[in-house]
């Protein structure tokens, strides 16, 4: 029983971070604040500030630019692909998720997957056999309950 | 100055080294002479660091421009505090910031009654951190250097740094990573001692509670001042830097979650020998990246040869470290067994994983351009939109547990109970949920995933006080005011933890809040004009300029009305620092609950008219409220007196002689 509902929490877990990671994408709020956290200021590489937090022209222009692009009805990606063919991919702020990038976004939950079955193997190792587990849930209610009721709330009150 | 600064730096080394060798001689039983002897070395370093100490300060605020340093961090016309904060400004300066609150701490511990048979270990070991940092500011980055002819005046402080941000913030976030040293040091004078008990913990229980919250705050007021110094609008860019100082938050978190296992089920001891060596280890770890340049960030010193030493000292003692718990690994063997799938200790397995897993994934892209370097060849960036992506996912996750994990029950839980405690914080959830979709009209999904965690978890926890408000109410016949107040304050471990993890919460409402609805306006004001943005009336009145200090300051001059009301008058500004070619521009903000009004001057034109940049930040009052609810919860939780202590200890039947039969 507490298995399958250990087994049954796990995959709900794993089906959510999997939704989530599908990418409920706009975490920020508008196109433009997105775009400007996905670009580094190229003026800027060797502090790696991205054009949202930088002040100096070459950023304003850019974002400028982008405000532009927007307003033409450009999309977010073709926008971005635009600076990625100028600069190459150093101008991004996040790795494109894939060949050797992927890595960087793979790992992360690949190591709380593992930890997780790790977890789960010392769990069955340290919980005792289920049999001993029944006999306790399933014991029969007795005369003594109502003393041993009393008994713990008696010792409950020395605690509060 | 600079000659008594760096002799007492010297004798303090020197001293140091020798409490190192007495130590060592007392715990070979050559007599308590040299416990003593060891004891006083330990002070001697703590007093003449503290001269050194006291040079600086009195050179830099007296301005004695014939020491480097001093002419490299402060000028004439500085404020006399950014004088005073100019000590943790440069490398050489908080290198001995640091080491002066090492030493501290160090005779603090050793000075103390309480836990004298740790001393003879614990202190040499504190005492080692401490001889690298003196043997770094005395032979690699030296804060006394002397310049051949004194300057006139001195360069002055970075503008970005002259906010209150910088008295605060470094303070605060060293105490909190030196803090930490303190339950190290136990940890491996318990694993040398071969005392594998829970007795290092409880001693530094308030050590490691402290530290954390001086982590906390310092996190929080670091957030803090970028968002009122940068004008970027946003408080926390993932910086590597910062990321240094998140990632031993987590770890430490996950420790002082852990430690309750093994106070109640003796349990998992190798495990949190394991978590402090890795915060420990990642608190040095920010240094070396902060001071050595490998990755790129705005908080850098600027690349110098110290990260090396950093790096090589951080890696021998985490080494060392390793090697002894590997070498006293059968003294830690499991005690008690689980005696369930379901109950407070496991879920505090789920709880550890997911603090841990989400310090691996900062650790993995803080370092993925390094790696990335060396095998590819490409340095590619991992910034803000990866780490916000990685890492929301793990935080909701953390939060959820939150509100399941205090309702498990210790040992075994079973599905009825269990559901029966989650039946109302869910409906609770549930029915805000509906609400804030059809009357806040909010339909971003992950907003609503994020609001309704939160409001699932502040409804757990209040449940879980009412109930033992119930029950004692019950039992003792106290009125329910009385019920509450007593209830708290008998068990104040675990409601201070609760009022913590409300703290918390009402920090992810704030994040949530600015990172998802946050707005950006620019909008172009002539003299007299008036616009509506984002839902505020904003009259422009004029532009003025005036004298403060140092600096030249050139402010727009703004009227804010929002549903007739007049909020204030703001004075958005650039200002002009007298050592300093570039402007800086200093947000005005008006800030509720609802959300932040956050206004930029970005330029102007001859004939009178601005550029504002507008941001609507919805929220960000809760993140830093949430810090101050932690702060409460962090003070419930310590202070001194009955209800303070742990709870009691669970034992298996083979332990209790009648136990044997029962149940």
């Amino acid at each position: 029983m507490a298995i399958r509902l250990v087994k049954r929490i796990s995959l709900t877990c794993l089906v959510l971070v999997g939704i989530f990671l599908v990418n409920i994408s706009p975490v920020l709020a508008s196109a433009q604040s997105d775009i400007e956290n996905g670009l580094i200021c190229p003026a800027c590489f060797d502090d790696g500030m991205t054009v949202a937090a930088c002040a100096d022209s070459t950023a304003q222009q850019i974002k400028e630019e982008v405000r532009q692009k927007l307003a033409s009805g450009q999309t977010k990606d073709q926008i971005m692909n635009t600076y990625v063919a100028q600069y190459g991919e150093k101008i991004l702020t996040s790795p494109p998720k894939k060949g050797f990038n992927l890595l960087a976004w793979v790992i992360p939950f690949s190591g709380i997957v593992l930890g997780g079955a790790l977890i789960y193997l010392a769990l069955s190792k340290w919980v005792k056999g289920p049999g001993l587990r029944k006999g306790q849930a399933k014991t029969k209610p007795g005369v003594l309950d109502d003393y041993y009721d009393a008994r713990v709330e008696e010792e409950y009150k020395k605690y509060l | 100055m600079a000659s008594l600064g760096s002799i007492g730096l010297l004798i303090a080394l020197g001293l140091s080294l020798y409490s190192l060798v007495a130590f060592f001689l007392f715990n070979r039983n050559k007599g308590i002479k040299y416990l003593l002897s060891a004891k006083n070395a330990v002070y001697g370093t703590a007093l003449l660091t503290s001269i050194s100490v006291g040079a600086m300060i009195y050179a830099l605020i007296a301005g004695d421009f014939s020491i480097e340093y001093v002419t490299q961090y402060t000028s004439r016309d500085l404020p006399i505090i950014y004088k005073l904060c100019a000590l943790w400004a440069g490398n050489a300066g908080s290198l001995l910031f640091w080491a002066w609150i090492l030493v501290l701490l160090t005779a603090i511990v050793t000075a103390s009654k309480e836990n004298k048979e740790f001393i003879p270990y614990a202190s040499p070991i504190m005492m080692v951190v401490g001889v690298f940092f003196l043997f770094m500011i005395n032979f690699v980055s030296l804060p006394f250097v002397q310049l051949a002819k004194p300057l006139a005046d001195g360069t002055g402080m970075n503008p970005m740094l002259q906010n209150p941000g910088m008295v605060i913030h470094p303070v605060t976030l060293y105490l909190g990573y030196v803090g930490f040293t303190v339950p190290f040091a136990f940890a491996m004078a318990a694993l040398i001692m071969k005392n594998p008990g829970d007795q290092w913990i409880k001693l530094t229980r308030k050590w490691t509670l402290i530290s954390w919250l001086f982590l906390t705050l310092g996190n929080l007021f670091g957030a803090q001042w970028a968002y009122v110094e940068l004008g970027w609008g946003g408080y926390w860019a993932w910086d590597p830097v910062e990321n240094a100082s998140l990632m031993p938050w987590l770890t430490g978190s996950a420790f002082l979650h852990s430690v309750m296992v093994q106070e109640r089920k003796n349990m998992l001891k190798i495990w949190n020998m394991v978590l402090i060596i890795t915060t420990f280890g990642l608190t040095l770890f920010g240094t070396f990246l902060v001071r050595s340049g490998v990755v790129a960030s705005v908080h850098a010193f600027g690349s110098s040869s110290l990260g090396a030493y950093f790096l090589i000292f951080t890696s021998l003692m985490i080494l060392a470290s390793l090697y002894l718990v590997a070498d006293r690994i059968t003294m830690l063997r499991q005690g008690n067994q689980f005696e369930s799938y379901i109950s407070k200790e496991s879920s505090f397995l789920l709880n550890n994983l997911l603090l841990v897993g989400s310090a691996f994934s900062i650790f993995w892209g803080t370092v993925f351009p390094i790696v990335s370097e060396a095998v590819v060849g490409q340095k590619i960036a991992v910034g803000i939109p990866y780490f916000n992506q990685v890492n929301a996912p793990i935080g909701l996750a953390l939060v959820l547990l939150m509100g399941i994990c205090p309702l498990i029950a210790w040992r075994k839980a079973t599905l009825e109970s269990i559901s029966k405690s989650f039946m109302w914080p869910w409906i609770i959830a549930i029915v805000g949920l509906l609400t804030i979709v059809f009357m806040g009209g909010i339909t971003k999904p992950y907003a609503l995933v994020a609001y309704t965690i939160c409001i699932y978890v502040i409804a757990a926890t209040l449940q879980d006080i009412f109930k033992g408000v119930m029950v004692r109410k019950k039992l003792t016949g106290e009125n329910l005011i009385i019920s509450l107040i007593k209830l708290l304050s008998r068990n104040r471990r675990r409601y201070g933890g609760y009022i913590i993890h409300i703290g918390i919460v009402m920090m992810i409402i704030g994040i949530t809040g600015s990172n998802v609805f946050n707005t950006e306006h620019v909008k172009t004001f002539k003299p007299g004009e008036t616009a509506v943005v984002g839902g505020y009336t904003i009259s422009f009145k004029g532009l003025q300029d005036k004298v403060r200090d140092n600096m030249e300051v050139v402010y727009a001059d703004l009227n804010v009305i929002k549903n007739n009301q007049y909020l204030g008058n703001l004075q958005v500004e650039k200002v002009f620092y007298s050592k300093s070619e570039q402007p800086m521009t200093e947000p005005a903000i008006i800030s509720t609950f609802k959300e932040d009004l956050y206004v930029l001057l970005t330029g102007w034109e001859k004939d009178g008219s601005v550029i504002l940049k507008i941001h609507i930040n919805p929220q960000i009052k809760w993140l830093w409220t949430g810090g101050w609810v932690v702060i409460i919860g962090v003070i419930f939780a310590l202070w001194p007196g009955k209800g303070s202590g742990v709870g009691s200890r669970y034992i298996v039947r083979g332990e209790v002689n009648h136990g044997n039969k029962a149940g």
